[in-house]
């Protein structure tokens, strides 16, 4: 049982995020992208490897950037957020992320691969890890309340995602890859059912209404449909389609509902109530 | 409020907004429409309360909060306290935090902390990412649709640096809304507690003064006197600062992709 709280006439106490659709794709772009270079970085699979390096190329320097600038709402001054680093902003360290891994990632498609290749593989840790921060550092309660949970899960699925979008561009079963998507779904189910005791402890709502059910959605095809289908041993292109299709329309509810917990003040004045 | 001294660089500046003596006539609103040249947003009523402005937004700086205490169960009480009648009104506005959520979350330093230890928004800097929006635990900083830049009380910087008040706390009839350096309004507040205390009024207390409640952020520039739980006037008890929950997030991201980037090249490598 949540505890009631007064609030000021149920009027909202925070202003939602204006991130909707294309900061959470995004943040799937990102993070598989990020996790494609470190499977191109460790495979002996030339033709995998170039799959992935150009994955992680086209998503770090042009598809990401892209979707971010598009999403200012001052989009001809993208350049200011190279003005400063700071390092309480998410946003700000990110900017920084991307930009070495986008240009990390292009350089290793040249014959400054040998130096290249290391250091977008090593930036592409930070591309499947900042974008849960991101999220976590604002007020938004459904977001704020699991910092540590949120960030397993996005780069679980970061791992996941790479692995199945590499997957369904290989001509032939890649035992590999299919053992990656699986071990990064079980390491994503994990943290979000970590995610769900943790809200529960700290009196914070769950996705809820029509997002909560696109939420529940996505994870049944990101999580659910995978793990049944490796257990299963078939069909290994259905669970890749499953964890692609799945994951985007998850982080999207799970952007939407965010915006919708930021509206209920009660959401907000019960998770500021706690001593942290 | 007539500051007696002169507004000087390196002081912190703020305001002790005193909502036992507000009247609720929206002066400062209108005040600081006025001087910020920011448009109306809507005409017409809201059908709650008095409170016809809604909330604070990227055009409205300050916005009065009127909270009628009915008494338990929505029933009207049938003796009213010789203090206030059951209307409680709270003149909100950005807090000025000391440790700003929205500063530390700006990716492009456009927010920034001024010579008057006061947090504004450098129009020509911000891009219009929105980070600073969700950020405030306050809901304060808005976007605008207009001009594409985030929004907000400035405490009247331009007004400070030609040593006037801001128009908000010159236009409060009532005092409520004091400006003055925090050291000088920090005591006053603290007497005012006290002698309303003396008055019989146990249940008044500051919000947003270090060591009080709502003083979590380093304090509130901006802090209130209030009477009821800070919850009533839709304000935390305990706001949270966000760049705090950066680390732990990164590292467990962090540590998560180094594990599976491990078992990626244990996989790939027996593979083939």
């Amino acid at each position: 049982m949540k505890r009631d709280l007064p609030t000021y006439y149920g009027q909202p106490a925070l202003k939602p995020s204006p991130y909707k659709f294309l900061v959470a794709l995004y943040v799937v772009v990102g993070g598989l992208s990020g996790a494609a270079q470190v499977i191109a970085a460790f495979t002996r699979d030339r033709t995998l490897a170039r799959n992935g390096r150009w994955m992680a190329a086209a998503g770090g320097a042009v598809v990401g950037p892209a979707l971010l600038v598009l999403d200012l709402h001052t989009p001809r001054r993208w350049y200011n957020m190279l003005r400063i680093f700071r390092r309480t902003s998410p946003m700000s360290i990110g900017t920084y992320i991307l930009s070495a891994f986008g240009g990390a990632s292009v350089a290793a498609l040249t014959p400054l691969r040998p130096l290249a290749q290391p250091a977008a593989a090593f930036s592409a840790l930070g591309m499947t890890a900042y974008t849960a921060p991101l999220l976590s550092a604002t007020a938004t309660p459904l977001w704020a309340a699991t910092p540590r949970a949120l960030g397993v899960q996005f780069a679980g699925s970061s791992f996941a995602t790479a692995a199945a979008a590499l997957s369904l561009v290989e001509r032939r079963e890649h035992p590999a890859l299919a053992s990656i998507a699986c071990t990064a779904t079980v390491a994503t189910l994990a943290a979000t059912a970590a995610a769900g005791a943790s809200r529960k402890r700290q009196d914070v709502s769950g996705p809820r209404g029509r997002w909560g059910l696109l939420y529940k959605a996505g994870l049944a095809l990101s999580l659910a449909l995978p793990l049944a289908c490796y257990a299963s041993g078939r069909s290994s292109r259905l669970a890749a389609a499953g964890i692609l299709a799945g994951t985007l329309l998850s982080r999207w509810a799970l952007f939407q509902a965010g915006n919708e917990s930021a509206k209920q003040p009660q959401e907000h004045l019960r998770f500021s109530s706690h001593g942290r | 409020m007539k500051h007696a001294t002169k507004i000087e660089p390196g002081q912190r500046y703020g305001f002790f907004t005193d909502t036992t003596l507000c009247i609720g006539c929206k002066a400062c609103e209108v005040a600081c429409k006025e001087w910020n040249v920011l448009p109306a947003e809507r005409l017409g009523l809201t059908g709650m309360s008095y409170d016809n402005t809604g909330a604070l937004s990227a055009t409205t700086w300050r916005h009065v909060r009127f909270v009628e205490n009915m008494g338990a169960g929505g029933e009207r009480p049938h003796e009213m306290p010789p203090f206030q009648s059951h209307w409680l009104m709270m003149s909100d506005v950005c807090k000025h935090c000391a440790n700003a959520p929205c500063l530390e979350a700006c990716p492009t330093g456009a927010l920034f902390r001024t010579e008057f230890d006061t947090v504004v928004v450098q129009q020509d800097i911000c891009n219009g990412c929105g980070y600073c929006v969700p950020s405030c635990p306050f809901g304060v900083v808005d976007l605008s649709k207009v001009d594409g830049k985030a929004h907000k009380c400035t405490l009247c910087y331009d007004r400070m640096k030609g040593d006037l008040e801001p128009a908000c706390a010159k236009a409060c009839p009532t005092e409520s809304i004091q400006f003055g350096t925090l050291e000088e309004l920090h005591a006053r507040a603290g007497r005012r507690v006290e002698a309303l205390h003396a008055q019989g009024r146990p249940e008044a207390y500051l919000y947003g003064v270090p060591g009080s409640t709502g003083g979590e952020l380093g304090g509130l520039n901006a802090f209130f006197l209030l009477t009821e739980r800070p919850e009533v006037y839709n304000l935390p008890e305990k706001p949270t600062r966000g760049a705090d929950r950066v680390r732990p997030g990164l590292m467990a991201g962090l540590a998560t992709a180094v594990g599976l980037a491990a078992a990626a090249a244990w996989f790939l490598q027996e593979g083939e």
